[in-house]
């Protein structure tokens, strides 16, 4: 079979009455809320700085393989980022000549399917999925990109911050030309 | 098939003639080509040119398929494309690796579905025919009643005419009549040799990115070894300090034609300089340079960058990057191809590669420096995206279509010129913002659309035409 679920990915969300992990899922909601909105409406700097200082971002490629082999084989990635690439990419978008997303893309974030657990006390698990509507250019032609993300959200004194993400895409052969956004 | 015939082989069915009409336009182009101009609708959508590409190109040229260290296990398979049609690239049980045709000789269904796997055998989800991983058909359900009688020797899965491997790297063509891959790539081999033939222990870093690009597949050869380009499309990288070698060292240099459609591009620290491309010489030391001449070895140690395609649709890149001026820049290898999978669409497939040898702490940042700066994600690519489409849909306007777009540079225009003492193969000129590489690479690309018969591969030539 597939490789072993983490534990919140088995997670039904919080049952009614349980007010702890209500207040999680709710906490965990508003902070991917508050990130899709900064990077929907291109507030890249901002969106920065929601990340912790040792950020691992990762978006490994996706194979068609049979069922019980890793379709995600950890041996090659379209993203595999730390905090200097991360903002080198968002330094490279404020340059006068980021032509292929200046005019920006328009991206529409859709997050639903959220799943949070706690293991200790700093450090919170949340899955969640993600719709990213991807369009460009004075055509109707738009993408839409799909991926499930795993992260790992940290406490730090400022609020929550993204400490790993990864973007596991449900795409094999990527639909876009090149991933010039954050997912 | 002859009954007696061993390892069934695949034969192109050739449906598509060459019209008046695109017969005239493919003669006119050898016009342009002469005087430095490139009729724009060879980059647009049109079903008629694609389907000639599909039945006259694709299958007669030879086509990468892949790196054999993606094959280190008997058994080992993964998919492959000639033009758009299917292919396993396999090692069988007996250790020989081959490049099947992927599909079932009963009604033509895939037999196989995955991407990458390890098999003993491929079965056929309809009826049930079952292969080994060397091709032979073993056996079907209900044998005895269905397929008794039935010489299973014969029955084989279509293996590819022509599967050869140059430096590790594995080529296939379905025309019998194609030369060999050697003669193929010809004079282009002595300057690959530099890099693919000095580390003799390449290994690919994991499955290719692949992305999609609405565009026509000869955007690929057209814009990969363009370097002209560095200086606007990827200016962004210049000011934020990731591109290391700035526009008047990187212009430094040479463009090669070495005839077939082929073309390199060096670009050359001066000659008390030693770059191995950014690797450190202690690696390079590593390995034997015996069957290298003199001048080879001089490129080899003042090599910054590498870059080159083999016709049509193979480009390879060398050469150090970081994404950031305080991250020292690592090198990294890099092979794509340029997949057709349409009119106006293909699919950008790209490959790391590293030595072996390499520590843990190189091999990690060479993937590092290549998936962060030069891929699917790449900042480079994000904004090769948009000139790649853009050629693509003046091209197929009517507006645009016949437009003559201007490949002059090094041709009449601008101040690259002929090199005349040089000791290597090819037609060479200095420096690198020319585009003569690119008429001569459409040069062979009408001949194989024209010809019915196996296509002249054009030698480089004396002089510029």
């Amino acid at each position: 079979m597939a490789k072993a679920l983490a534990p919140h990915d088995v997670n039904p969300g919080p049952a009614a009455g349980n007010a702890t992990a209500m207040a999680l899922w709710f906490e965990c909601h508003q902070f991917l809320m508050h990130e899709a909105a900064l990077l929907d409406e291109d507030c890249v700097e901002e969106w920065i700085e929601l990340l912790s200082a040792d950020i691992s971002y990762e978006m490994p490629i996706l194979l068609t393989r049979r069922r019980g082999e890793d379709p995600h084989p950890a041996d090659a990635w379209h993203m595999k980022e730390n905090l200097i690439s991360l903002k080198m990419r968002v330094a490279r978008l404020a340059t006068k000549s980021a032509w292929g997303e200046d005019p920006a893309s328009r991206t529409r974030r859709l997050i639903g399917n959220i799943r949070a657990t706690a293991p200790d006390d700093t450090s919170i698990n949340v899955a969640s999925n993600v719709f990213v509507y991807y369009g460009r250019g004075d055509t109707s032609d738009h993408t839409i990109l799909a991926a499930e993300r795993r992260d790992v959200l940290v406490r730090s004194s400022g609020g929550l911050r993204l400490q790993r993400r990864e973007v596991l895409l449900s795409h094999t052969t990527l639909p876009v030309q090149s991933i010039g956004i954050f997912i | 098939m002859s009954a007696t015939s061993k390892a069934p082989t695949l034969d192109i069915l050739r449906t598509k003639s060459l019209s008046a009409e695109l017969g005239g336009r493919l003669a006119a182009v050898e016009q342009d080509l002469a005087e430095g101009l490139v009729p724009a609708w060879v980059f647009g959508n049109d079903p008629e040119l694609y389907a000639l590409e599909r039945e006259r190109l694709f299958p007669r040229v030879w086509s990468f398929i892949g790196h054999m260290s993606e094959l280190p296990e008997l058994g080992d398979h993964v998919i492959r494309y000639i033009g758009e049609d299917s292919f396993i690239f396999v090692r069988g049980h007996d250790d020989e690796v081959r490049l099947l045709f992927n599909a079932c000789r009963h009604r033509g269904n895939q037999v196989c579905s995955v991407e990458r796997g390890n098999s003993k055998l491929f079965q056929c989800p309809y009826h049930g025919w079952t292969y080994s991983n060397t091709g032979e058909l073993t056996t079907a359900p209900a044998h005895e009643d269905a397929i008794s009688g039935l010489d299973r020797s014969v029955w084989g899965l279509l293996a590819a005419p022509r599967l050869e491997k140059y430096r590790g790297l594995y080529f296939a063509c379905l025309d019998p009549a194609a030369p060999s891959l050697a003669d193929y790539i010809g004079d282009a081999a002595y300057y690959l040799d530099i890099f693919f033939g000095l580390f003799d222990d390449l290994e690919v870093l994991g499955a290719p990115q692949r992305t999609s690009w609405p565009t026509t597949w000869k955007v690929g050869f057209d814009g990969f070894g363009d370097d002209y380009h560095l200086i606007t499309l990827h200016r962004s990288l210049l000011e934020t300090g990731a591109l290391a070698i700035p526009p008047g060292a990187n212009i430094l240099g040479h463009h090669v034609i070495t005839g077939h459609g082929h073309n390199t591009t060096i670009s050359i620290a001066p000659s008390n300089e030693t770059a191995y491309w950014g690797f450190p010489t202690e690696m390079i030391e590593c390995y034997s340079t015996a069957h290298f001449d003199d001048f080879q070895i001089d490129l080899l140690k003042r090599s910054r960058v590498l870059v080159g395609t083999l016709f049509p649709n193979f480009s390879f890149l060398v050469f150090p990057i970081s994404i950031h001026p305080e991250v020292p820049a690592t090198p990294f290898a890099q092979i794509r191809t340029w997949q057709p999978r349409g009119d106006g669409h293909m699919e950008a497939w790209i490959w790391n590669l590293v030595p072996a040898s390499a520590s843990a702490g190189f091999r990690d940042s060479s993937q590092l420096a290549a998936v962060q700066t030069f891929g699917s994600s790449g900042v480079f690519d994000q904004d090769d995206g948009l000139a790649g489409h853009g050629i693509n849909r003046t091209s197929s306007s009517v507006a645009g279509r016949s437009m003559k777009l201007n490949y002059q540079a090094g041709f009449g225009i601008g101040t690259a010129n002929l090199v005349e003492d040089w000791p290597g193969p090819g037609v060479v000129t200095s420096h690198r913002y020319e585009e003569n590489s690119y008429r001569y690479t459409f040069r062979q690309w009408v001949r194989f659309l024209r010809d019915d018969a196996y296509p002249e591969l054009i030698p480089a030539p004396r002089t510029l035409d």
